[in-house]
């Protein structure tokens, strides 16, 4: 056990560019030959990537990951990911019941009604066109041809839903937002069918 | 990168099949420890901090090709040790070369504008939706620690799954790399 918490230091360490050369070159030579190691070494990678974003580091640590470890593009792409990750999974989090107030209650579920007539009204075609936008974003031209309507019929319907916040749209193309997901994972588990 | 590919050197099909019979005789095992050689390298040019590791890992390979007649009748030992002897002389090279541009340092905010952040996270929800409940859940709880991931929330996440916290750290790095690969692809669709 001491021996892996070495070892795991030494890694550590490498990977924030401060082992002596000697001892970096037993590191690599490792790296190179020990698979077990090589996914250890990937391992303790991604945990310092992960303590990078959460501001878990010591001061001295979080500068060198600054310096040495995010020299890599592809090192800054994780950290970009871990940061969605952990901004996503905040945002997950549920609001203290207590803490809604009447009046939010209400507008709320104001809301949730324009919601549902979007939804449902002109034959459902509000919760088709979230379906779809949910498997990818796309263009109205091809949500058209997919749902062989119109542009005038759908071109309302659109609209609400972007107003309702479960779509979103950049330059031409529309997709499903992460209330949109949620929406539809709802319906979906309330009616225990699934929408495609 | 360029400087360091100065000297124009076209492999022959004969020299690479040298080589692979070098690494093993057996063409199959040979193609494996190629790829895996490769990986290894470029992650080695990685912890050095280099900004190409793909592009040193393939100069290195590329060297130890050009020499093989030699390497063949004179070096005996573990090929991947003869590896590392060539990537050390071209990682001093690089280093020489691009030891201004290193000193500028990494730019956090360089392309992520509002936009990608928006895209990256349309993308993240998709995929997350891909994963199965479980895994979802597993991730979900991995990174919703407001102190961030300590041991204590591993010991007590792994616990309650009833298995041993080094398997759930191998779990959750495979999730996460599975997670990543997704955003990276549903991202370029948007680029696409």
């Amino acid at each position: 056990m001491e021996q892996l918490v070495e070892r795991e230091e030494s890694i550590r360490k490498y990977l924030l560019g401060e082992l002596p050369y000697d001892e970096q070159t037993e590191v690599e030579i490792l790296l190179l030959t020990d698979e077990e190691y090589f996914g250890e070494l990937r391992l303790v990678e991604g945990e310092l990537t992960d303590e990078f974003v959460f501001g878990s580091l010591s001061d001295h640590e979080q500068e060198r990951i600054k310096d040495h470890f995010l020299s890599i593009p592809k090192r800054r792409e994780e950290v970009k990911f871990t940061q969605a990750l952990e901004r996503y999974v905040s945002q997950l989090e549920t609001p203290d019941p207590s803490s809604i107030s009447w009046e939010n209650g209400l507008a709320e579920a104001q809301e949730n009604r324009y919601l549902l007539s979007t939804l449902v009204e002109e034959d459902w075609v509000g919760l088709h066109l979230l379906a779809l936008l949910r498997s990818s974003p796309q263009e109205k031209s091809e949500l058209v041809a997919k749902l062989g309507a119109d542009y005038s019929a759908i071109t309302p319907v659109l609209i609400r839903l972007l107003e309702c916040g479960v779509v979103e749209r950049q330059y031409d193309v529309f997709f499903a937002t992460s209330l949109g997901f949620e929406t539809l994972l709802k319906i979906e588990n309330a009616a225990g069918i699934s929408l495609g | 990168m360029g400087n360091l590919h100065s000297r124009k050197y076209t492999l022959s099909q004969n020299d690479f099949d040298s080589f692979l019979e070098w690494l093993d005789p057996d063409r199959e095992s040979a193609g494996h420890k190629y790829e895996e050689v490769r990986r290894r390298l470029i992650k080695m040019f990685e912890c050095r901090g280099c900004a190409v590791p793909e592009d040193l890992a393939d100069e290195t390979i590329s060297r130890v090709i050009r020499i093989m007649g030699e390497i063949s009748t004179n070096y005996a030992g573990d090929p991947t040790l003869y590896f590392y002897g060539v990537a050390r002389k071209v990682h001093l090279e690089y280093a020489r070369k691009s030891a201004v541009s290193l000193a500028a340092g990494p730019d956090m905010d360089d392309a992520d504008d509002e936009r990608s952040g928006a895209q990256r996270e349309d993308c993240l929800n998709r995929c997350l939706q891909s994963l199965s409940a479980e895994n979802r859940e597993l991730i979900l709880r991995y990174y919703g620690n407001e102190k961030g991931i300590s041991i204590q929330t591993r010991k007590q996440l792994a616990n309650e799954l009833g298995i041993a916290p080094n398997t759930l750290r191998l779990r959750e790095f495979r999730i996460r790399a599975a997670l990543q690969n997704c955003v990276e692809e549903c991202l370029k669709r948007y680029d696409g």
